[in-house]
């Protein structure tokens, strides 16, 4: 996964990227890509970065055989893709106004829920959900889209976090039970996710209003 | 009356001229702070481009910037997951169309996308540029990204066949580059492209940029530096570089 945090910006970065911003906007009007005067005159204002320019017009040579909108190649992962999205959304959530002083991304629920001195079935309780549905949750076996925004919302107050952190708790890949021990010999493979009202439906444990809740929240836009 | 955006405050570093939005951004942001939040998000959360109601690439930004700072996380993911999925294609089809070894171009179209909100959420108005032309801020980011992935490349790439070129053999005769019209440079680019990439650009900088293969001033950025090869080394590439020209050449006029 990538790195988010790795790229730190320098101030003579900050300058660079601004520069190739106003060279770039220069040449937006042009019919020919970048000349050599060009090079020149923008090397001679910024000598400091000369081999970066020298290495950024040859570049932009080799880009403009390139359309701008090629043909959309086969993505053959579209699930990658997710993955690599959620982790930029975490990121980004982190970067919001008062997020400096959250405390760090959960790492499970039932975790969570200990900090708080909670059990993991009186957290179930306050979000109106049945131990298995909470345990569906706490592995990501809900498609998060599906989540209804409530259940985010009491889950987040029931932990006091932020309702960022558990909707980037839920949007995470699923995964099994960390430390769980399995009596097969091999471990069992991570289910498909699904939708969450599909897991209400098949819970046993629910009661019929706690079911009837939930599924008004269906067809309720999240 | 529509409510007016924030203005940029950033400014050109060589005019110190503020930084401006097009003037159809501008509209379009004064349009959706109109819209109720249903609607806004609507229109945040279509991806095509060309349909109907969606909103420019600038006109995202600028939301995604503003919810990040108003802590509006319907909107500020909304507005992140379509810019997502604009660029998330795109860099990898311009990326994959440079590199083909399938694997690297992809690591590097994501780390692009990364960097593209890493610099799209920084604080204070480094990203301003983004609200005024997108297009080009992402270039600009995808252009970086390749280079790493030609660093890469190059490590792996085998340029020792170049060394059997026949040194002996005359220089060829090439055209004035000044000459050259952009079409024809773009057919060049593309007739170089089964070189490795360090051999194009070799090859570019010293034909169209007119960068020296070496020099006697320590002071003065060479071919030869900028690569950390020898000048006989830089000569083979041209040479190589050239012949493909010349077979170019030869078979566009039969």
């Amino acid at each position: 996964m990538t790195d988010f945090n790795k790229f730190e910006n320098s101030a003579d970065e900050d300058l660079l990227n601004d520069v190739l911003h106003e060279i770039l906007l220069e040449n937006e009007s042009q019919a020919e890509p970048f000349s050599a005067a060009q090079l020149k005159v923008w090397t001679n204002k910024f000598p400091q970065f000369e081999r970066e320019l020298i290495n950024f017009f040859a570049l932009e040579n080799q880009l403009s055989v390139v359309p701008n909108e090629p043909q959309t190649m086969e993505i053959e992962n579209a699930a990658a893709g997710d993955e690599h999205f959620a982790a930029i959304l975490q990121s980004l959530h982190q970067t919001t106004a008062g997020s400096e002083n959250q405390p760090p991304a959960l790492t499970s629920l039932t975790e969570a829920a200990k900090s708080k001195n909670l059990q993991f079935h009186e957290l179930a309780a306050r979000a109106g959900l049945s131990i298995p549905l909470l345990g569906n949750l706490e592995q990501r076996f809900a498609e998060f889209a599906t989540i209804p925004k409530e259940i985010i919302n009491k889950l987040a107050a029931a932990l006091e976090v932020s309702v960022a952190a558990v909707a980037d708790y839920l949007r995470q890949p699923p995964q099994l039970v960390a430390g769980a021990n399995f009596k097969a010999a091999e471990q069992p493979e991570i289910p498909q996710q699904k939708d969450f009202f599909t897991l209400v439906r098949q819970d046993r444990m629910l009661t019929p209003e706690q079911k009837q809740d939930l599924l008004k929240l269906e067809n309720k836009p999240n | 009356m529509f409510a007016q955006p924030k203005p940029l405050t950033k400014r050109y570093e060589t005019t110190g001229e503020p930084m401006r939005r097009l003037p159809e951004v501008e509209e379009q942001i004064s349009e959706t702070l109109a819209l109720d939040k249903a609607r806004l998000l609507e229109r945040i959360k279509i991806k095509k481009r060309r349909e109907a109601d969606s909103l420019l690439d600038e006109t995202l930004v600028y939301l995604m910037r503003e919810a990040r700072d108003k802590s509006d996380l319907d909107v500020l993911d909304a507005a992140a997951q379509t810019i997502y999925d604009r660029c998330w294609s795109a860099a990898r089809n311009k990326i994959g169309s440079l590199i083909s070894h399938r694997d690297l171009a992809f690591e590097q179209a994501d780390e692009a996308v990364a960097r593209l909100f890493l610099e799209l959420s920084a604080p204070g108005d480094k990203a301003d540029y983004a609200e005024v032309r997108f297009g080009q801020f992402f270039n600009r980011i995808i252009n970086r990204q390749l280079r790493k992935a030609f660093e890469k490349l190059n490590e792996q790439q085998k340029t020792d066949f170049l060394d059997e070129t026949d040194e002996d053999s005359p220089p060829m005769q090439l055209a004035d580059a000044n000459s050259i019209s952009a079409q024809t440079w773009q057919e060049i680019n593309a007739a170089l492209a089964v070189l490795p990439s360090d051999v194009q650009q070799a090859f570019i900088l010293n034909y169209r940029y007119g960068i020296k293969i070496d020099s006697t001033d320590p002071n003065e950025q060479t071919i030869a530096k900028l690569f950390g090869r020898s000048e006989k080394t830089i000569r083979l590439w041209l040479k190589k570089a050239a012949e493909i020209l010349r077979d170019w050449s030869e078979g566009k006029t039969k």
